[in-house]
């Protein structure tokens, strides 16, 4: 059995965690799953790609993905995405970054969130987040 | 003590990024400071600069202004903006800020203002202090682009953030464990296929999918772990660190506000004092070489005129127009040399005689938030006003708590 950890470490590793991995469950059907990605405060610098099942379907979008078409729902079936996003401090904007992925068309919309301050003006955080689509 | 009293509270009320002055505005943040523009000093008639450069804002700012020469008495003119629609829950990354496409929702600010003096040239007399109050609005409707050397810089900050998330995969696929988990990927991948699922598949799937989870962020942090010590790390730092907003090209903003006078100091007794609106305009040219900015202003002045404080038309809701312009000298930097001409036309009234404003303004950044400004000309009343001081900022900052930036410098 696992040793269980304080809640000083759990807040710790909770605050400073940038990967995430999370299933999304769709069906069958030809409706699209699309993707916003929303990262950092305002005045930050963001640059994001995307691989599904290793294939690379985003390069290079700066600042927003707004409603990226990820493909139908059966067509999503048993494939990762990984969402890689970097969001880096410009000096004098806000110390806290963030990331805001989303998805709808699935059988429920999806978001997930987190944020994490940089200790240093014009410091980057790397954030991933990997999802896998499944019927079941 | 009272002064004492709301200066003390503004500060903590306002832990935000603050600003102080001595007779002139100042804008401080981390690498920069601008004068601010806005409106609310403007329709109070305490404005250092009637016609005021185009800025990028931050979400809050809060400035003061003080009618003396040294920090012998506490300010006695505040003001504060509020850019609304960047407190909002969307959230407009850098490369938004290089174009027109939402130059309204960045730069609409409302502004508020409040000063306690006397008349002009009389500023310190207590007997002749009343209570003003302003507000103001202020949005871009033609707002220029960034410079070649802007996006330049941002470019560069791009491509070190590619290079960290190439750095990012190739660390994920070097990993010794990035064989187990891609194993592991498979096999659920395999059991997705099947239609149902026995219970012991499920366990298994369940299983798989908290291992993956567990393998996934295990690999990962491993890498943002390391990534603070890499070169390409520090680049991208470098990059962020030598970006700064300058814009160049043509620009039209609109602000427009109203004033209150409470000539007995009681709430219950006020006046307007002052209502209008204003078009600057012109050429911004980044920091470096001329600025040409020009301005047309209907000022509605229901007892007083700006042009004859001394009541020849008091109470004759006089309105009126000013054009003028203002061409500034940006010099590495460090000088700002600028000139403002204003005429005053006097709608509908022949009892006044027109009038007009020339001031000479210089700035010179003495350090990082630090600045030292001289302003020396003719106001619309006739006044000679001068005035020149260092910024003692950093007691000021560590007041207000400046973790934000009001604007980059454009």
């Amino acid at each position: 059995m696992p040793k269980a950890k304080s809640i000083k470490t759990q807040f710790k590793e909770s605050s400073t965690k940038t990967a995430h991995f999370d299933t999304y469950k769709i069906d069958k059907s030809d409706n699209k799953i699309l993707m916003n990605v929303f990262p950092g405060d305002t005045g930050q610098a963001a640059l994001t790609e995307a691989y599904l099942d290793n294939v690379k379907i985003i390069e290079a979008a700066e600042g927003a993905v707004d409603s990226f078409e990820l493909g139908a729902n059966k067509k999503l079936k048993g494939k990762f995405l990984e969402v890689y996003t970097v969001v880096t401090d410009i000096p004098g904007d806000p110390d806290l970054t963030s990331f805001r992925f989303q998805l709808n068309g699935g059988l429920n919309p999806y978001e997930y969130f987190v944020e994490k301050t940089v200790q240093n003006q014009g410091d980057s955080v790397i954030y991933k987040i990997t999802i896998f689509f499944t019927t079941h | 003590m009272k002064k004492n009293i709301l200066f003390f509270l503004l500060t903590v009320i306002f832990s935000a990024k603050g600003f102080a002055q001595v007779t002139v505005d100042s804008t401080i943040k981390l690498d920069l400071l601008q004068s601010p523009a806005s409106p609310a000093f403007n329709i109070l008639g305490i404005a250092l600069n009637d016609i005021e450069r185009p800025t990028d804002l931050s979400s809050f700012a809060l400035s003061i202004q003080q009618a003396t020469n040294n920090f012998t008495t506490m300010p006695n003119s505040y003001a504060f903006q509020v850019a609304p629609f960047l407190l909002t829950k969307r959230k407009y990354t850098l490369n938004e800020f290089d174009n027109g496409a939402n130059a309204f929702k960045q730069s609409f600010l409302i502004s508020a203002g409040f000063t306690h003096i006397g008349p002009k040239g009389k500023e310190d007399i207590d007997s002749l202090k009343t209570t003003k109050v302003g507000f103001g609005i202020k949005f871009s409707i033609v707002r220029p682009g960034w410079t070649n050397s802007t996006r330049l810089a941002y470019n560069n900050l791009i491509k070190a953030q590619q290079q960290l998330l190439d750095d990012a995969r190739i660390y994920e696929q070097n990993h010794p464990k990035k064989a187990l988990l891609e194993k592991k990927k498979l096999r659920l991948k395999i059991l997705e296929d099947k239609d149902t699922l026995t219970a012991n598949e499920t366990a298994e799937r369940q299983q798989l999918l908290e291992d993956i989870a567990t393998l996934d962020g295990e690999i990962f942090e491993g890498f943002t772990d390391e990534l603070p010590s890499t070169a390409n790390y520090d680049n991208a730092k470098k990059a962020a660190l030598a970006f700064k907003t300058e814009r160049r090209g043509f620009f039209l903003d609109f602000s427009g506000g109203a004033a209150l006078d409470f000539p007995d100091n009681r709430f219950s007794n006020s006046k307007v004092y002052r209502a209008g609106m204003w078009f600057t305009g012109g050429h911004e040219n980044g920091n470096s070489g001329f600025s040409f900015l020009g301005i047309a202003r209907y000022l509605y002045n229901p007892e007083t005129i700006f042009a004859d404080p001394g009541g020849l038309v008091k109470g004759s809701n006089v309105s009126t127009v000013d054009m003028g312009g203002r061409i500034l000298l940006d010099g590495k930097e460090k000088f700002l040399f600028s000139a403002e001409a204003l005429y005053r036309s006097i709608l509908g009234n022949s009892l006044v005689k027109p009038s007009w404003r020339l001031v000479l303004n210089a700035e010179y950044d003495i350090s990082m938030n630090r600045k030292l400004t001289f302003a020396f000309g003719r106001d619309f009343d006739g006044t000679i006003s001068k005035g020149g001081n260092l910024i003692a900022a950093i007691n000021l900052i560590a007041g207000f708590g400046t973790d934000r930036k009001i604007s980059p410098k454009n």
